[in-house]
């Protein structure tokens, strides 16, 4: 799991050593990390795919990948608190009003937080039944991530990259759907 | 001569001895690459940047023009902004001209080894009284050049501060006479799918058209564009000749113009014709007035600042509002954005 840090170590290590990041750095760093979550998001998501055809043994990082991915949204929103709002709060307030891509980044995140926070035997055995029913929320963090990104790209018309990591996301969503097989790793 | 007289031409000579030479500035690039140090800059940024976004900055700003640039004079002029210039690597690789790609590093790696500026002609027609087609040594002896230093304010929220070398469009106005039912000048960008790879995307409709009221088109700050930093313009920043509007939003400053036409109706405007509740005919720098995808009352200066320096307030009308507000006096800002 611990490949997972090293898009993490990089930005630490290129910030703290003054490294050349781009013309607009601040823009360069937010993106990236938005596009980090993405796709360890969707390999996330797809995690149950490649046990199923290839290595059962791969959900036991399911747990620690699904931290990591939400880890990576939690830098991705502090780095927009930063560079956008340059730490101030309340004015992420008056986002939520003007600009409806973060909006629904902010209710992503805070589904992502539901899900990390009950990732544990204890939370399992609290919930019960409903446990299982909350992680579902998956699929629709997944969806609300994408949405997040088709609109912050509306802006530019430019949707070559949202479309990529639509069709990933479809075509996941899809195999995992049908056929259906009960899975037999809990 | 007085020590104390003395001590401010020592002082004087010791400013303008740091000044470095233009050549030398321009090319520190290839300097810094020959010492190796950028060499082990861009390394850790390659590897960072296949982990993460694609890099904004793009190597080799001018290699392979296809039109080479030449050094242009200019006399100065009194509207120059006194904050520090935006650097001449930032200005000319960080672009947005998605004819030639919508990546930021896209016009730079793709623009001066396919743009032809040499020959050009920009056709100027329409509601005027001696409509005519101008090269561009016609444009340049037309007016005499003056270097504007003007703020540029991108829509996305950054902005610069860049040495345009240019004049008034006055000028040109003056000369091709409008007729009275003339009320507005639409511009049109070259599109060239043979030169221009980002034709084949859809990301607008091409080709590139933008307007302007015929007072704002006729204001002394509205400047018809040949140069940037003391030479030609690049192949990315929309040379030959181009348009800059510092009051607006960048995207109203159209680039590497083939047509100017003088008509009685609003004309279309490329990103408002693709998002009419983003992007407004007048799209005027306003921090009132917010935008779905990125805020408006701050923007951050290229090439200022450390990383975690605080973002600067957008001025109304990019600061230029004693100059211009007089052209919507009683007008609705938010209505008519």
């Amino acid at each position: 799991m611990l490949w997972a840090a090293l898009p993490l170590c990089f930005l630490a290590w290129a910030i703290v050593s003054g490294q050349d990041l781009g013309t607009n750095p601040q823009e360069e760093i937010l993106r990236g990390l938005g596009q980090v979550s993405l796709c360890m998001l969707l390999w996330v998501y797809a995690l149950p795919l490649w046990a199923r055809w290839m290595d059962p043994a791969v959900l036991a990082a399911r747990r620690a990948m699904g931290l990591w991915t939400c880890g990576y949204a939690v830098i991705h929103f502090l780095a927009y608190l930063q560079f956008e709002h340059d730490r101030l709060l309340l004015s992420v307030w008056k986002d939520i009003g003007e600009r409806p891509f973060v909006s629904v980044g902010l209710l992503g995140l805070g589904l992502l937080l539901a899900l990390a926070v009950t990732s544990n035997r204890f939370s399992m055995q609290r919930l019960g039944a409903r446990w299982k029913v909350l992680h579902r929320l998956v699929h629709l963090i997944v969806v609300l991530s994408l949405v997040h990104f088709f609109l912050h790209k509306m802006g530019k018309n430019d949707y070559r990259e949202v479309w990529i990591y639509a069709s990933a996301f479809a075509a996941v969503a899809v195999l995992k759907v049908w056929p259906r097989r009960p899975m037999a790793w809990r | 001569m007085s020590p104390r007289r003395a001590d401010r031409q020592r002082r004087g000579d010791d400013l303008a001895a740091q000044i470095t030479p233009y050549a030398l500035w321009r090319d520190r690039r290839q300097f810094l690459q020959a010492s190796g140090a950028a060499a082990a800059r861009l390394a850790g940024a390659a590897a960072l940047s296949a982990v993460m976004a694609s890099p904004s900055r793009a190597v080799g700003a001018t290699k392979d023009a296809l039109t080479p640039v030449r050094p242009l004079t200019a006399r100065p002029s009194r509207w120059v902004s006194m904050e520090k210039q935006t650097r001449w690597e930032d200005a000319t690789t960080y672009n947005n001209f998605y004819e030639f790609g919508t990546q930021k590093s896209d016009p730079a790696r793709n623009a001066p080894g396919r743009l032809k500026m040499d020959p050009w002609r920009l056709v100027v027609d329409g509601l005027v009284a001696r409509p005519q087609t101008f090269g561009v040594d016609d444009l340049l002896k037309l007016s005499p050049l003056e270097e504007r230093v003007y703020r540029l304010r991108c829509v996305e929220g950054w902005s610069m501060v860049i040495p345009w070398i240019g004049y008034s469009l006055s000028a040109l106005i003056q000369r091709v006479q409008p007729l009275g039912s003339a009320k507005y000048v639409a511009f049109t960008t070259l599109a060239d799918s043979q030169q221009m790879p980002g034709l084949r995307s859809d990301v607008l409709d091409w080709p590139y058209h933008e307007g302007l009221r015929l007072d704002e088109a006729n204001h002394a700050l509205t400047l018809l564009c040949f140069g940037a930093y003391g030479q030609t313009l690049l192949a990315q920043n929309g040379g030959p000749v181009r348009l800059v509007v510092p009051w607006k939003y960048g995207f109203k400053s159209a680039k590497s113009l083939v047509r100017i036409s003088f008509v009685e109706n609003q004309p279309e405007c490329s990103w408002n014709v693709s998002a009419p509740q983003e992007y407004g005919f007048y799209s005027n720098v306003n921090p009132n007035v917010p935008h779905r995808r990125w805020s408006q009352a701050t923007e951050r200066r290229i090439g200022e600042d450390s990383l975690f320096a605080p973002r600067r307030p957008t001025l109304m009308f990019n600061g230029y509002a004693e100059a211009v507000e007089a052209l919507y006096a009683g007008m609705d800002l938010r209505r008519f954005y």
